[in-house]
């Protein structure tokens, strides 16, 4: 039972270190090597861990070597175009002014109902409302409504505004994100004084939040009404 | 990049432990099978004390060889050559005839 524990563990910590390996595009959609990858692995890590006669090693060697197949790969179709279009395929153009091209519809093995379903997926009820869309490598679709049926933007109605980031957290549970800190040139120093001068400490702050120009918002630990203000440093 | 170089860095670690192990393997098996032979030829001819001797280096180094293997094969394998080994000695030293066919099933096994 103990050694059950212990390859599930190493197991674990294997597919995370994988996974992690893998990077931030295997989390989000997959592209085919991808899913094959996560297939692959999933059933593969599970192997070791049901059958102690099998040694733990054989389980870890086909993980490594999968996943660092796939990152080489992700690495060698980034620098060749054709080796993408080869592994990834192509994105497909479903809609093209308003027109729905049956044939590559009929070649994706697409129905009039997937198509419908995925529309309405993007938030568009009516088909006439499309000017284009396409079927992403990752099997997601990306629809482009009519001008005419956008909601008008500021630019559009001549409303000026100021661009700016958005706020990012930079103190947490009374400890500074270093991280984030260092994106505004803010240290523990800063954020110290700023606190002194609203009569509070470092401690007290459950999160904090600053944006490009300073404004920011404190909320405490002790439950007070948030601080919503210009951060002066 | 970073990834891609700790994934080639593991990659090139893997081939060279399958390398490595591999030619591990092939050694001990000729060892373990030039060894088993040298029982069986010294049990065909009659020197049962010989035989017993070189039975007994057999099982030595079988059983270290067992315990560096277990890290690769699959344990019911290394068990059933355990089971097969671990009567050579005395099969040996009574003289008993189903030593041979043992012994050939061990070499069979350790090629496989």
């Amino acid at each position: 039972m103990g050694i059950i524990l212990l390859r599930s563990l190493i197991l674990y910590l294997l597919v995370i270190f994988a996974v992690r390996l893998m990077g931030k595009r295997q989390l989000g959609e997959l592209q085919p090597s991808e899913l094959v990858i996560t297939i692959l692995v999933s059933n593969i890590a599970t192997l070791p861990i049901e059958d102690v006669n099998i040694p733990v090693i054989i389980g870890i060697t086909p993980i490594l070597a999968l996943v660092c197949f796939e990152v080489i790969m992700s690495w060698l179709i980034l620098k060749l175009p054709w080796l993408r279009k080869i592994v990834s395929g192509s994105p497909k153009v479903i809609i093209k002014d308003g027109v729905v091209d049956v044939h590559t519809l009929s070649e994706l093995r697409l129905s009039v109902d997937d198509l419908m379903t995925a529309v309405r997926g993007c938030g568009i009820f009516d088909l006439s409302e499309v000017q284009f869309a396409m079927v992403e490598t990752t099997g997601s679709f990306s629809v482009m409504k009519k001008q005419g049926m956008e909601n008008p933007t500021r630019e559009d109605m001549c409303i000026s505004a100021e661009c700016s980031d958005p706020p990012m957290l930079i103190v947490s549970d009374g400890k500074l994100l270093e991280h984030s800190g260092e994106v505004f040139n803010i240290g523990q120093r800063d954020v110290e004084k700023f606190l002194r001068s609203i009569s509070r400490g470092m401690e007290d702050v459950l999160m904090m939040a600053v944006d490009d120009w300073g404004k920011c918002y404190i909320a405490w630990k002790n439950g007070d009404k948030p601080f919503t203000g210009k951060m002066k440093v | 990049m970073t990834r891609v170089r700790i994934s080639v860095g593991i990659i090139l670690l893997l081939v060279g432990v399958s390398i490595f192990s591999g030619i591990w393997a092939d050694r001990k098996k000729a060892l373990l099978t030039a060894e088993a032979k040298q029982v069986s030829e010294a049990f065909e001819s009659g020197r049962t004390e010989d035989a017993r001797k070189y039975a007994h280096i057999l099982c030595r180094d079988w059983e270290d060889t067992r315990k560096k293997a277990s890290f690769f094969v699959k344990y019911d394998r290394l068990l059933e050559l355990d089971r097969i080994a671990a009567h050579f000695e005395s099969m040996a030293e009574t003289g008993d005839d189903e030593l041979l066919p043992q012994i050939a099933e061990f070499i069979h096994m350790i090629e496989l």
